[in-house]
């Protein structure tokens, strides 16, 4: 820095710039050069409009007012050189038109890089090489991609006009995919994480009937939301994008041929399953039968239907049985998933011992003691 | 008077003077609580039950009912205590061998205070009105008792037990389903119990030792009403030894006893004629076990390497499932739910919580539908305000629990939990 600074001695003397002004220009210059100039030439009383849109840095009085004079005396100095003034006039995509290694004397900002050494200044950025090593991105500034956004415009096709909502777009593309590009000033542009690949899509776009609607639920577990009706399946198992693109894609249609099939221990006459609850013709329906059949007023042709308690019991045992179904479900989902946002929700809570499941029991208490003939003592609530 | 009103006064000035906002009409400040109409706290809404002078405890001039029989209790002896009857409780629990019939908190309570004392609760009014107006011709009626750990699920148990007993009822007890399905014991964690397979039937496996120790307690407690009960079967124990039609009771349980390789096999029995039987030749019959949900899960025994039984593969437990069915007539069958073994069984494995249900799973509660739920909470005020009285009654409390901040203070600590208010007394006093 202090060759730098004796070299600035012998040359011209400029308009002071400091670091934050020189800033504020170079976005001043990159964003809108011409149209700026031209209001503040045809409006002089009006009071420029401020540039800098980033917030000033918070400093406070003490360091702004006691300064070391002798050092802003050479940093004044040192900052008068041509290659921190903004380059007036003049297009910055034409300057940096691709991408190239870092020119200190090209770029009008005061960048620095690289450890600083003991009883050393700060390394600069003139003949720094940890500047050139980086890869930079100023050929890419906001105006420069508009500007190649323009030209390739012409190319482009419109938008269809009938895809105005976010169905029609669903209904037109059901499949949605997700992936992520990175970018990074590595060796090499690759990134393992970058073959991530996740696919989404609606069960209601597949058309399935109730079978095997509930087959597919079940063989997707986890991956298949209740409330919005989407499975997701993710993979990474390939090393490139593209191969676990085609493996979704398989699985997917798998899925769909597998769900149609039905074995023969599947069937409902067959089936023993914890996910799918019927009163009738389960072991509290037999127990009920024997209760029941010892009435007078009972006997074997009348349809158990027809009574009034049992009506209210099977509702009570059914509301139970389904609600320990959706207790099970959402353990499971916390076990496995370990669904934070769930917690968020509070629909963890329904597995625990809330006020809302509480009342089924007690719905259930009331409806056995009407079918046993008993009669109520009491408040069992208790504080 | 005046100074606390004051004081209240000038700190709801202060508090408004520290927030910035302008008033203009003062505030008046709360009413003062008179001495007589005490308050423990805002957050335990404690009506005063009793007069006392301020700064000490509360007294109950009525806590304790005479009448010591469940069957003539009424709704105005709720909340408070009663005593089980020295002879009666003497069946329940003896010295010779651990029945574990009550909790380990309320034996100790009765070692020190010689006397066996407990709360009437409502939970335990209910069950015994509906175990008075059911009708034992049709199957038999089930009760589950759920609540919070340290409630009084068990000793509400032994409360309609205690009704039972003194109805001259049978009663087949089970104090602790897990028990069974472990191999250390309740009290005796080193002592690991022998496994054999079963005589009877090859695909089930026997307890012995156990099945030994529930004789005792089964004979414990039905006592000379064992005589007159009769098999209608004959049993053939072994090549050489045999019960035949019309033995009574009493002689087969003593045959177990004495042959530890057949007790198992003796139980199946019992329970098979009390199934079988009329109410003619068999009296009113009550199961109770504790700790139902152990039913329906993994044993800790194995007889395999990583092979660990099911609870219907002993023996014991296949009899007892049987009997929790309705199945059979006049009698009742009272379960409770406990949460800590499966705790203690399933490492690493969270439960869902202790919602009832959850704890007995879909095939318990199968098993058991339809059943009669019954909740049991903590304290209430009333109960909580008798027990102590009578704690102070007895001096079990002593020293600086004896002040109206003492008091407070064993209400706060506890929770109203009945196993915590004890086991703080125990350690207070």
């Amino acid at each position: 820095m202090y060759s730098c600074i004796k070299m600035l001695h012998i040359g011209k003397i400029y308009k002071r710039a400091s670091t934050l002004q020189s800033y504020e220009a170079l976005i001043k210059f990159s964003t809108k050069p011409d149209v700026q100039e031209a209001d503040t030439v045809a409006n002089p009383d009006v009071e420029p409009i401020p540039v800098g849109k980033l917030p000033k840095p918070y400093l406070k009085s003490n360091l702004l007012t006691r300064r070391n004079l002798r050092f802003d005396k050479n940093q004044d100095e040192f900052f008068q050189h041509q290659s921190f003034m903004p380059h007036e006039g003049k297009d910055w995509t034409a300057v940096w038109p691709a991408p190239a290694p870092f020119k200190p004397y090209e770029v009008p900002l005061p960048i620095h890089m690289g450890v600083k050494a003991k009883k050393c200044v700060k390394p600069d950025k003139f003949s720094s090489l940890e500047l050139l090593k980086v890869q930079n991105f100023l050929h890419l500034t906001p105006p420069a991609v508009e500007q190649h956004c323009k030209v390739l415009k012409q190319f482009c096709t419109k938008f269809p006009d009938d895809l105005d909502s976010d169905i029609a777009c669903e209904m037109e593309f059901p499949v949605t995919k997700h992936t992520v590009d990175y970018v990074g000033a590595s060796n090499s542009p690759r990134n393992s994480k970058a073959r991530n690949v996740t696919k989404q899509i609606r069960l209601v776009h597949l058309g399935l009937n109730l079978q095997a609607r509930e087959k597919i639920t079940k063989l997707l577990e986890w991956r298949y939301n209740d409330d919005t009706d989407v499975a997701t399946i993710q993979s990474k198992r390939c090393p490139v994008r593209k191969q676990n693109s085609d493996f979704l894609d398989y699985v997917f249609t798998a899925l769909y041929f597998e769900s149609w099939k039905v074995e023969e221990w599947e069937k409902p006459e067959n089936a023993c399953d914890d996910d799918f609850y019927v009163w009738e013709n389960s072991e509290s329906y037999k127990n009920l039968r024997k209760i029941v059949e010892r009435r007078a007023d009972v006997s074997k042709e009348t349809m158990l239907s027809d009574i009034a308690e049992v009506r209210d019991y099977r509702s009570a045992v059914v509301d139970v049985k389904q609600d320990l179904i959706r207790a099970k479900r959402l353990e499971k989902q916390r076990l496995k998933q370990k669904a934070i946002e769930q917690q968020k929700q509070g629909n963890v809570l329904i597995a625990k011992s809330s006020p809302q499941r509480m009342e089924i029991i007690d719905s259930y208490k009331e409806s056995v003691l009407n079918l046993l003939n008993l009669q109520k003592v009491g408040d069992a609530k208790h504080c | 008077m005046l100074i606390f009103s004051m004081l209240s006064y000038r700190t709801a000035k202060l508090c408004f003077a520290s927030s910035n906002v302008a008033l203009t009409v003062l505030v008046k400040p709360k009413e003062t609580v008179t001495l007589k109409n005490r308050k423990y706290s805002n957050t335990l809404d404690l009506k005063p039950l009793s007069t006392s002078e301020p700064g000490n405890f509360s007294t109950l001039e009525h806590f304790l009912t005479d009448e010591s029989n469940p069957a003539r209790h009424t709704i105005d002896d709720v909340g408070l205590m009663y005593t089980i009857p020295k002879e009666d409780y003497s069946k329940m629990v003896s010295s010779q061998f651990n029945t574990v019939a009550f909790t380990q908190q309320f034996d100790k309570q009765v070692q020190s205070l010689n006397e066996a004392s407990m709360v009437i609760r409502q939970p335990g009014f209910e069950i015994v009105n509906y175990l008075q107006n059911t009708d034992y011709t049709a199957p038999v009626n089930r009760y589950v008792i759920h609540g919070p750990q340290g409630s009084g699920k068990t000793m509400l148990m032994m409360y309609a037990t205690h009704f039972c007993m003194k109805e001259n009822w049978l009663i087949v007890p089970n104090y602790n389903m897990w028990s069974w399905m472990d191999y250390q014991s309740r009290y005796k964690p080193t002592m690991k119990k022998e496994i054999m397979e079963s005589t009877w039937n090859k695909e089930r496996v026997d307890v012995p030792h156990r099945a030994v120790i529930w004789l005792d307690t089964f004979k414990l407690l039905n006592g000379s009403l064992l005589d007159n009960i009769k098999t209608t079967q004959k049993y053939q124990w072994s090549k050489h030894e045999s019960a035949d039609i019309g033995e009574s009771f009493s002689s087969i349980v003593d045959f177990g006893k004495a042959r530890v390789r057949v007790a198992t096999d003796v139980i199946g029995a019992i329970m098979k004629e009390i199934r079988v039987q009329d109410a003619s030749t068999m009296p009113r019959t009550l199961v109770t076990v504790d700790a139902v949900n152990a039913a329906f899960c993994e044993t800790k025994l194995k007889i395999k390497h990583n092979v660990y039984l099911k609870a219907h593969e002993l023996s014991y437990g296949h009899n007892l499932k049987k009997l929790m069915t309705s199945s059979w007539t006049n009698g009742a069958v009272i379960t409770a739910l406990s949460k800590p073994f499966l705790e203690k069984n399933k490492k690493g494995y969270l439960l869902p919580g202790s919602h009832p249900y959850d704890l007995l799973g879909q095939e318990g509660f199968d098993w058991l539908d339809p059943h009669i739920p019954i909740a049991v909470g903590q304290y209430t005020d009333k109960e909580i305000l008798s027990q102590l009285a009578y704690y102070k009654d007895r001096k079990f409390l002593t020293g600086p629990c004896l002040s109206e901040a003492g008091e407070a203070e064993l209400i706060q600590l506890s929770y109203r939990n009945p196993a915590d208010l004890a086991h703080i007394c125990l350690s207070a006093s």
